[in-house]
């Protein structure tokens, strides 16, 4: 078991290192109050790459297919999910949506993505159990993910 | 792969001990798919002595879990002060319509077994 952050130049050259070992996982988070997205690589060994890059999409990363075929299916998972754009087009052909989805307009994995949903919902938490004909403030009691600004007209992107 | 054969991490189902539960709220607000929900309302608590003050107690009608939402993360039950909530092995609760993966007090009881 090892971890080890790299900048996103040195992404695919500490991925050939580990070319030796399988593949286990690619997968990715958003850090918003960075403004960063990490991507993670493990492998099946427990080598565990961190890479970070900046939301805005200003860096390209490097495809690992050439590394690992596997890395093919993630990769394009990211692209959709998070908005990561790679050098290689490939990576970037839409996987889980159609074209005509409403979700391309967003990516729905990053965490200031409005969940359309979430806001027309009323979440079961708001309930009083001490009283249930009283329902408090919705704005008081609202979880995370939920905008208190939030209108149908706004509208967000899920 | 049959249910009987899954691998033994694959979780189960979440059971309720309903007269464990004082309807606090936590897992309901800590449920990150919004699966859980629970009604309730409040009567003077049984085991008060006589001639104390009355006390309120909150009692629980129905509690809800909609297992088409669920994740099985299990923060409710990790949550849960009272260990109303447990784990079960039973992975067999396919359903055939979407109403009825929302499982109530009642089912959600029979899933619990005292081990």
């Amino acid at each position: 078991m090892s971890f080890v952050e790299v900048a996103p130049a040195d992404w695919l050259a500490t991925a050939q290192t580990l070319k030796s070992e399988d593949f286990g996982t690619l997968m990715a988070v958003d850090r918003i109050s960075t403004q960063r997205i990490e991507l993670w690589l493990r492998t099946k060994a427990g080598h565990e790459v961190m890479c970070a890059v900046p939301r805005d999409g200003s860096v390209l990363m490097d495809s690992l297919t050439s590394v690992w075929n596997e890395a093919d299916w993630r990769e394009r998972e990211i692209h959709e999910m998070f908005g990561v754009t790679f050098i290689r087009v490939e990576s970037n052909k839409p996987l889980y949506f159609a074209p005509d989805s409403i979700l391309f307009q967003s990516f729905p994995l990053r965490r200031d993505v409005l969940l359309k949903s979430r806001n027309e919902n009323e979440w079961p938490g708001t309930k009083d159990p001490t009283d249930a004909s009283k329902s408090p403030s919705r704005r008081k009691s609202l979880p995370v993910g939920v905008d208190p600004e939030w209108t149908p007209e706004r509208g967000g992107a899920l | 792969m049959s249910s009987q054969e899954s691998k033994p991490e694959i979780r189960g189902i979440i059971a309720l001990k309903p007269e464990a539960c004082t309807s606090c709220m936590l897992c309901v607000r800590e449920c990150p798919t919004w699966c859980i929900s629970l009604d309730s309302h409040q009567a003077p608590d049984p085991a008060n002595p006589a001639g104390a003050r009355p006390r309120l107690i909150n009692v629980l009608d129905d509690f809800r879990i909609d297992f088409a939402r669920c994740m099985s993360c299990g923060i409710c039950v990790e949550v849960c002060p009272f260990d109303a909530l447990k784990w079960e092995d039973t992975k067999d609760y396919d359903e055939s319509t979407r109403e009825a993966m929302v499982h109530h007090s009642d089912q959600l009881s029979q899933h619990w077994s005292e081990q």
